[in-house]
């Protein structure tokens, strides 16, 4: 079925998508690139994340500022501009604002007496900024046309809620279910998988996430809500839910879905909830960590697990040749994702030490650099090359610099686990040295937790530092069966 | 100019946070006051870690080649500091709206 075009509006052009695609892929096959602007140094910025939650493809969407593009579909009237300040001379204004050095804590500073020269620094920074302005009638009141197609409930109790519907978090809620226990399984966006939507370096898993949403999406014990997003997490045992963020996109996005041809049902949330449980499981997954070195924050520069969901999910090839950075099978598993979709390796640099048994799968033409890190990224609008210095396994020292033309710096390091609501339910997040140090991460200092209210907390997944797919699954069955033994000893009381 | 960017949202550099560290502020509570990371729309997903890293490359002096040539030597972090600040809810941005309409769905 051919899709249906939409029409759109960019600032003053009027271009055309495909309904269905997000916004932010209707402006790459427009050829736009830069989505924004950043808050200080005004500097390009372009889809990052590809899961709405960093800031770089934020952009004002009839009217509201704020809407993360990546994650919005476009639809037709839109009208959409980048939210940075630009009076008439702005060309002359960024120019300016690059080059000038911002010391840290320079506001706490600078203006401070008298009070009015104070409120007017303040405001000019504020306005610099750009990060747009939301209309009040746009923020609080509601129509007609606001509210979800179904306005939908929760049960305010469940044996088990499980946050995330990944890997861990679905196999955890099947396994739940199947003992016998009601579950609430949450998930942020459109579609249900986690990361393991892209990955391709194990065809195997593809099928097994496949399997798991069809056993956990029609479950009858199973209350599977995508498009939910779990706000905070109350101690001892309340979580409150909520339709998914600042996204105004969404409502209309009631009929519509980013790659999914699951059947449709009422799961979008039409206010705030409240749910209570006795167990928790924490599948919130992880972010990509772009590491440290000069430019980091280049458009082009994207994380493996933003790139595979840009790919996989939205069809939007962001470039033609790639440097594949990183480390560990993680990083081979990769280029060979990106191989796939036919996106040329220029070379693959690898923080650490050659191991066989990783990269024997990618052609022997591909350039391996080993020891080595990226230390600079260029271009201006879009990357055009990176550097990357030879470690010298001798000195430790950067010794031997290599320039290397691509227009794609894929990195692949271990991810952060989204920790924030594991936090608040009472985990200790330890930070854990790795020899490598873009690999250094929080990691939650046991992986299960029981309060004296009688509650029972898990962590499972990439959240835990789970990075292969059995030890997901296996993860999520563990959590289920302790749950279930929980349940039953409750019962018996 | 080049520049590292740690936070992405607030556009501060690794520099910042190295001139921060030198006037004495030595943690990231207070280093996330002074400098305005993680004080983003994201609220320090990304540059958290990216500064516990550099906090604990300090502390270890394991640095890597660009943290050795570019970071203060002498400082004097206490490692119990490295950790995650307090994160307050809510998790995400969400709209002023689904506050002020309240909750639904209450028995």
């Amino acid at each position: 079925m051919k899709p249906r075009s939409v029409n759109f509006f960019f600032e003053n052009r009027r271009l055309s998508g495909q309904a269905g695609d997000s916004i932010a892929k209707a402006l790459f096959d427009a050829g736009v690139k830069t989505l924004s602007y950043s808050v200080k140094y005004k500097r390009p910025r372009s889809v990052h994340c590809a899961r709405g939650r960093c800031v770089m493809c934020h952009m004002e969407v009839d009217g509201v500022p704020g809407v993360p593009t990546c994650i919005t579909p476009v639809e037709d009237g839109m009208r959409v501009r980048r939210e940075d300040f630009r009076p008439f001379f702005a060309p002359l204004l960024i120019f300016a604002v690059r080059a000038i050095s911002f010391p840290a804590g320079f506001y706490y500073r600078m203006f401070t007496k008298p009070a009015f020269l104070r409120n007017l620094f303040l405001g000019s920074l504020r306005r610099m900024a750009g990060v747009g302005r939301l209309r009040v009638d746009r923020a609080v009141t509601t129509s007609a046309a606001d509210n979800p197609v179904s306005t939908t409930t929760l049960k305010p109790r469940y044996d088990m809620v499980v946050i995330g519907a990944g890997l861990a978090g679905m196999s955890a809620a099947y396994s739940a279910a199947r003992g016998g226990a009601s579950v609430l399984l949450v998930d942020e966006y459109h579609t249900p998988g986690g990361h393991s939507i892209g990955f391709h370096g194990e065809h195997e898993i593809a099928s097994i996430r496949d399997d798991l949403v069809a056993k956990t999406w029609g479950h009858s014990s199973i209350d599977f809500r995508t498009k939910t997003t779990a706000h905070a997490f109350y101690p001892p045992h309340t979580l409150l839910l909520g339709p998914v963020g600042p996204n105004d996109g969404e409502r209309r996005a009631a009929s519509q879905s980013l790659g999914t041809n699951l059947p449709r049902r009422p799961e979008s949330l039409s206010a705030m909830h409240r749910v209570e449980a006795a167990n928790f499981i924490f599948a919130t997954g992880a972010y990509d960590i772009i590491p440290l070195f000069d430019d980091n924050d280049t458009p082009g520069i994207l994380g493996e697990r933003a790139i595979r969901l840009l790919i996989e999910r939205d069809k939007l090839i962001p470039g033609s040749r790639a440097v594949a950075y990183g480390t560990g099978p993680a990083l081979y598993d990769l280029s060979r994702f990106l191989l796939h979709h036919n996106i040329a390796i220029a070379a693959v640099v690898d923080a650490g030490e050659p191991v066989a048994a990783d990269d024997r799968e990618l052609p022997n033409d591909i350039q391996r650099i080993y020891h080595s890190r990226v230390s600079r990224a260029a271009g201006r609008e879009w990357l055009s090359s990176v550097r990357v210095t030879h470690r010298d396994a001798a000195t430790g020292r950067g010794s031997r610099d290599t320039t290397i033309a691509c227009d794609l710096l894929c990195i692949a390091f271990e991810g952060q686990g989204a920790y924030e609501l594991a936090y608040q339910a009472g985990f200790k997040f330890e930070f854990s040295p790795h020899p490598i140090q873009e690999n250094n991460v929080m990691l939650p200092s046991t992986r299960t937790l029981h309060s004296e209210n009688g509650v029972s907390f898990f962590v499972v997944g990439e959240l835990a530092g789970q990075r292969s797919w059995r030890d997901k699954v296996t993860a999520g069955e563990e959590a289920a069966a302790k749950t279930l033994q929980r349940l039953q000893a409750s019962e018996k009381d | 100019m080049a520049k590292k960017i740690l936070c992405h949202c607030e556009d501060v550099e690794t520099e910042e946070l190295y001139s921060a560290l030198r006037q004495g502020y030595g943690d990231l509570e207070t280093l996330k006051r002074y400098t305005g990371i993680g004080t983003g729309k994201c609220q320090g997903k990304c540059c958290f870690i990216q500064t516990l890293r550099l906090l604990h490359d300090m502390v270890t002096r394991t640095g890597g080649m660009e943290r050795e040539a570019t970071g203060p030597k002498d400082l004097m972090i206490d490692p119990d500091d490295i950790r995650v600040p307090t994160l307050r809810p809510p998790v995400l941005p969400l709209r002023i709206k689904d506050i002020v309409e309240g909750e639904r769905g209450e028995p």
